[in-house]
């Protein structure tokens, strides 16, 4: 071992050491995403609890949502975690143009979904504070779809700073950061869907 | 020289530098993405709202001097206790423990410049005096009465400041859950060269495990929260009856949460008593692994015993014993901790400093806490005693006992390193008995008045209950004067105490292998590296800091400094 100890010299533009073969940005995303299952989880915690307590589900004079449009929409919006993916593929191949298009699918399809919420939110005869459907399936759909909506403009801001060449193959980390958020948003979804929609 | 083959990339990073000149205060302190500025500005603010919380329980305990007393009505006492509890908990000992000594002392101990996101954690900061100020502005509106605990319906028809303290504990909520997302991506993937998971000092495995009990818990809390407040505001139904709500949903809603606080509340503090006692009994901490595991273990556990604090709620007998059952077996890697502690001290070199006296006052209390709370945890104990004062004497050994005697001990500790200056001796000292023999005097007899059927969270209380009522009360004032003392011995010391020298305790962590303050940026003016474990008194002090002059003491420097109550650290 040298006896000279080495100054810690440059600023910024060397490379940072890490313990890990992740970056730091990827395993913030990754923490975040586990305090996001925590509140969702309790907030599924006491819808399971609520409705455990009821004799009839959903309560008398309360209809549940349409089956079949709320199953188009899952479609609609799992498929967007497929388009996400083939962007940040694209990316890491550098193909910037393919890029582009795969993240304005998402954007689309994401829309898509909030859409056809606000749709059947409308339709429904019921309300947040009406009763224990309202109550339960507002809150829980209406804080998913807030996450949805936020990924949305995530995803417009990457689209906007992807068409001003922002993003290169060596550098795309937002990217990957939104895409596990968006992948996670959608699980959300698929429990939500079960559990409101199916059961 | 042999060529090494390094599988990380090395730092290139950090330079230590000054700050840009020509910064106003705003920037340069209360706005600095320093760790350790934000560390001493989460300290800070904790300590005010520390007094805060005090003067409320002052002002209760005046209360409760006598029976039938006028000094303040029934709904104001029900606002100070919900403040009380509310001001400790989410305005000083977690911000204390998560913000403070954690952001301060983990980045040094584990060799890095800084944390995972400097920015993020300037974010956390922004968030807590807003936050304090709005659960505050609570009392302009009427304040809540429905406990720190908040059950609804109570919550539910409470005053307009019951829908400022969600709002605060959802905005407090958040601060602490980035800085816990910050704290582990800094211990995960900034730890020096050298820096194994097996060379990690103790109080660096607590924080990693307090940091995973924030990010999983206080979610949750926002959650049921964030539901309150709808359901307040918008009459959303979720915890009432007659529109198919559940009142038991709020207190497991709340409870998943606030079991999880209260070893968030002390586990840094059992990290922190693990440096104190290793340096000053000078040998390495008996049962590092079993320490940190049980660290692991707590963080795990107590995210499985909420329900021990709604025995009498009406739930199922099968739930209750089952609660019952995990909340003795989280006694265990308590018990594992003392014990370790304990073979620590034996046969070692003890020196009786301040940061060791409250180190030891704590293993009393915290051990006298810990016996009631197994007593608690017995089922048909709890359905006599909860609520009662057995209950307040229980909470305040582990919390006051606990929490408390801990961040002194961590601030009479770190004093040097954080303000470059030295703590006068003989009045840590002074603060130190009279705080221990006060704390003790004041919530000892609380057992006795609980066993004997008083209740909780009354504002007066039957005649036979006065005399010890009257003692308890006196002593506490003794209390509040001994944090006087302490406050007179943090005001000179930074005018003009003593120099610190970089390591003044003799310690083998990184957090002293610095100048004291450390860089203001950067921390190291070298990589450090560390080759063997943290508590290795064989091995000289590391030193990665600014080359120091030597400094000759004269006999006559020498004197007054024993004088003054120090002594030479070989």
């Amino acid at each position: 071992m040298s006896t000279v100890s080495t100054p810690i010299a440059g600023h910024g533009g060397g490379q940072v050491r890490r313990n890990t073969r992740l970056s730091n940005g990827l395993l913030g995303v990754i923490f975040f995403l586990c305090s996001e299952v925590a509140i969702f989880g309790s907030l599924i915690f006491a819808y399971l609890y609520l409705r455990h307590a009821q004799p009839h589900w959903p309560p008398p004079g309360v209809e549940k949502p349409a089956l079949a449009l709320g199953a188009a929409n899952a479609v609609i919006l799992l498929s967007s975690s497929v388009w996400c993916h083939f962007a940040e593929q694209a990316i890491a191949r550098g193909q910037q143009a393919r890029m582009l298009f795969w993240l304005a699918l998402t954007i689309i399809f994401g829309s898509t979904f909030v859409g056809i919420q606000a749709f059947e939110y409308h339709r429904l005869n019921t309300a947040i504070n009406k009763d224990i459907f309202g109550a339960t399936f507002f809150t829980l759909t209406g804080l998913h779809g807030a996450h949805v909506s936020l990924g949305v403009l995530a995803w417009l801001t990457i689209f906007i700073l992807g068409l001003r060449g922002r993003w290169t193959k060596e550098h795309h980390f937002p990217l990957n950061g939104v895409s596990l958020y968006w992948h996670f948003v959608d699980g959300v979804w698929v429990i939500l869907f079960t559990i409101f929609y199916i059961f | 020289m042999a060529a090494v083959l390094e599988p990380e990339q090395i730092i290139v990073g950090h330079e230590v530098h000054h700050a840009p000149a020509n910064q106003t205060f705003l920037q340069k302190y209360l706005l600095s993405t320093d760790h350790k500025q934000v560390g001493i500005n989460y300290m800070t603010t904790a300590l005010i709202f520390f007094v805060v919380g005090g003067i409320l329980a002052e002002l209760m305990r005046v209360n409760l001097a006598t029976p039938g007393s006028k000094f303040i009505d029934p709904t104001t006492y029900n606002e100070f206790y919900t403040m009380h509890g509310t001001t400790m908990v989410f305005l000083f000992a977690v911000p204390f423990m998560v913000g403070g000594f954690t952001n301060f002392v983990m980045p040094l101990m584990i060799g890095a410049p800084d944390v995972a996101f400097p920015r993020l954690n300037m974010l956390s900061y922004v968030l807590f005096p807003p936050g304090g100020l709005l659960l505050m502005s609570s009392f302009l509106y009427g304040a809540p009465q429905a406990g720190w605990t908040s059950y609804p319906p109570v919550s539910l028809q409470g005053p307009v400041g019951q829908s400022l303290w969600s709002l605060a504990i959802i905005v407090l909520g958040i601060s602490s859950t980035l800085s816990a997302i910050n704290f582990l991506v800094t211990i995960v993937n900034m730890r020096t060269r050298g820096m194994t998971l097996t060379r990690l000092p103790l109080f660096v495995w607590s924080v990693l495990a307090t940091s995973a009990m924030v990010l999983v818990a206080t979610p949750a809390l926002a959650g049921g929260v964030g539901v309150l407040f709808l359901a307040r505001t918008f009459d959303v139904p979720f915890f009432n009856v007659s529109k198919g709500g559940q009142v038991v949903l709020w207190q497991h809603m709340f409870w998943f949460y606030s079991h999880p606080a209260v070893y968030i509340m002390i586990l840094p503090g059992f990290g922190l008593i693990s440096e104190i006692i290793a340096v000053f009994s000078r040998r390495p901490i008996f049962g590092y692994t079993a320490i940190a595991f049980s660290s692991a273990a707590i963080a795990l556990i107590s995210m499985l015993v909420w329900a021990h604090h709604m025995f009498t709620s009406g739930i199922q007998p099968a739930l209750q014993l089952y609660f019952m059952l995990a909340t003795m077996i989280i006694a265990v890697p308590t018990g594992i901790k003392i014990f370790s502690w304990l073979g620590t001290m034996y046969q070692g070199n003890l020196r009786l400093t301040t940061p060791m006296l409250f180190a030891l006052g704590f293993i009393c209390t915290f051990v006298i806490g810990g016996v009631t709370g197994i007593m608690l945890a017995s089922v048909p104990v709890d359905y006599h005693e909860h609520a009662t004062y057995f209950l307040v004497a229980h909470l305040h050994y582990v919390l006051f006992g606990g929490s408390v005697f801990t961040i002194f001990a961590g601030l009479y500790y770190w004093w040097p390193k954080i303000t470059g200056r030295m703590m006068n001796e003989r009045l840590g000292k002074w603060h130190f008995w009279l705080m221990f023999i006060s704390a003790n005097a004041t919530f000892f007899p609380m057992h006795a008045l609980g066993l004997l059927g008083m209740s909780r969270r009354i504002a007066t209380y039957a005649p036979e209950y006065a005399g010890t009522n009257l003692f308890i009360s006196i002593a506490s004032f003794v209390l509040a004067a001994s944090f006087l003392i302490f406050i007179y011995n943090a005001i000179t010391s930074l005018r003009s105490g003593p120099k610190a020298p970089p390591n003044p305790w003799g310690a083998r962590t990184l957090d002293w292998s610095t100048e004291s303050p450390p860089a203001p940026h950067g921390n190291f003016y070298t990589q450090p590296y560390v080759t063997t474990h943290p508590y290795d008194f064989t091995a000289p002090a590391p030193y990665f800091g600014k080359p120091q002059p030597e400094v000759e003491l004269t006999p006559l420097d020498e004197r007054e400094l024993r004088r003054k109550g120090f002594r030479r650290v070989t």
